[in-house]
């Protein structure tokens, strides 16, 4: 159900990773999120890092915030987005000195910066029946909620990635381990739900990655039924967003230059998800009228308009000439603006990130004057607040 | 317009981007200055440096491979020396190499 977007056009968010600060130097390592919590060092680091996110975004004039994914631990290019979740789960063990199942290994070796990433990713079997979970993603919410009143997004990587980073030791076939990784997470997301999380992210369907290899032991509609399962009664209580994108250890992504959403889009539109998220600025929105074509009505389209790929910080007018292409297709009360992924991952600066935000919103407001729509209060832009004088 | 008494130096991997080039990007972009420029009047560089609280070491070390990779491409076609690039010696992976 939509909640935090209700009735609402042209918000802002972003997707959910944020680079943190420098001090930040303490990990939980598979320690539940409790347990970091009842420690007075990392429960201090962690909290205040909530207050930088918090305040980044409140400067920036972001309408959705994100959590910064601060629960994950500092790792090479981003690998704590699944292993925080795998360190987690019953039924998977230690993780051993082997390559994932699904690693991205063709055409590339020794010299690329993936197979440095594919080098430091240890691989767990899931050796037993998939038991109790321990994501803590209630207590994720419940630490960052109460410094802002506006809307927390608070996702997670799905079981559809899990499962191509563990090894399958136990089940019978990769759809029975799709499966009860599948019930498992949707425990996780309900226990969040009920917290009074107003959106809970489910990142991402395997759909768009797979439909482009050749004999996938997973066919686009096992995915389909797969997410919807792992959703399974979520959207009577909160809104569901699901975000895709195309990979982002480090930043890189994972396909050629012109991969497009195209052959996915039917299946992505039969997800049980309120949103859908659509990595756009990387390719200047080459997908954006096949989006708007093939997403049916009841669903919102989160478009991203600045890239978490590159360090140039977007200007404002384009990122208005971005959002004007997408209204072209989306009408204003489904349209909601984020970046292309998360800006953590071992990528950017903190400042960068930052003034990609401000950026976002600075050309949505620019939309938003046009349409007649309100326009939200940028800090950051405020000219009494400059340190040095505006005029020459 | 820079006439032949001096060397050209172009940048053909960015700072501005953390998506690390591919060395067939380079090698394409290589061909590109070849067309106006002599062989022994070109050489190789980044737009500008990877410092000034940009991109992390990682991100900066492997756009250097990949400029490098990219330039042994057109160096080979040339008949020009390579020599080894010891982060690409496949006997030094962690990971086996085939599936």
């Amino acid at each position: 159900m939509f909640t935090a977007t209700k009735g609402k056009a042209l918000l802002t968010t972003t997707t959910g990773a944020l680079p943190r600060p420098s001090w930040y130097t303490e990990n939980l390592r598979g320690a539940p999120l409790s347990t970091g919590f009842a420690h007075r060092s990392y429960r201090e680091q962690h909290f205040d890092c909530l207050s930088c996110h918090v305040a980044s975004q409140h400067r920036a004039g972001i309408d959705i915030m994100v959590d910064g994914d601060t629960r994950l631990d500092d790792d090479v290019a981003g690998r704590a987005w699944v292993s925080y979740v795998y360190e987690r789960i019953a039924g998977v063990g230690a993780p051993r000195v082997q390559v994932q199942p699904s690693a991205a290994m063709r055409d590339r070796g020794p010299g690329d910066f993936i197979w440095e990433v594919i080098e430091t990713r240890m691989t767990p079997h899931v050796e037993r029946a998939i038991g109790e979970t321990s994501l803590q993603l209630d207590r994720a919410w419940k630490a960052i909620a109460p410094m802002t009143d506006r809307p927390v997004k608070i996702g997670s990587a799905s079981a559809q990635v899990l499962v191509h980073m563990i090894a399958n030791s136990h089940y019978r076939d990769q759809i029975a381990f799709l499966d009860a990784l599948s019930d498992a997470f949707n425990r996780e997301y309900h226990a969040l739900a009920d917290a009074g999380a107003p959106i809970v992210q489910v990142e991402e369907p395997g759909i768009h990655q797979n439909i482009h290899v050749p004999n996938a032991p997973i066919s686009p509609a096992q995915y389909v039924a797969a997410f919807n399962r792992e959703v399974k009664g979520l959207r009577a209580k909160t809104e569901v967003w699901c975000h895709t994108c195309w990979g982002s250890p480090g930043a890189q992504k994972m396909y050629a230059a012109d991969v497009s959403y195209e052959k996915a889009l039917p299946w992505l539109d039969q997800l049980d998800a309120d949103v859908l998220t659509f990595e756009a600025a990387t390719n200047g929105g080459k997908d954006i009228p096949l989006i708007g074509k093939a997403i049916g009505k009841d669903k919102k389209i989160a478009i991203g308009v600045i890239s978490h790929r590159t360090l140039q910080v977007e200007r404002p007018e384009e990122v208005a000439a971005m959002i004007r292409l997408c209204l072209q297709s989306i009408e204003p009360e489904r349209l909601i603006l984020t970046s292309d992924c998360g800006f953590g991952r071992q990528s950017m600066s903190r400042m960068h990130a930052f003034y990609k935000m401000v950026s976002l919103v600075r050309g949505t407001n620019m939309v938003r004057r046009e349409l007649g729509l309100p326009e939200a209060p940028i800090p950051a832009t405020d000219a009494n607040l400059s340190m040095v004088p505006l005029a020459r | 317009m820079i006439s032949k008494d001096k060397k050209v130096a172009v940048g053909v991997i960015s700072h501005r981007t953390l998506q690390v080039e591919r060395p067939e990007d380079v090698a394409a972009l290589i061909r590109r200055c070849l067309k106006v420029i002599e062989p022994e009047r070109l050489i190789l560089t980044s737009d500008c440096g990877f410092g000034r609280k940009s991109m992390s070491r990682m991100h900066a070390f492997y756009k250097m491979v990949s400029m490098v990779r990219g330039t042994y491409i057109v160096r080979r076609k040339m008949g020009l020396e390579e020599v080894p690039i010891p982060a690409t010696d496949p006997a030094l992976s962690m990971v086996p190499l085939a599936r």
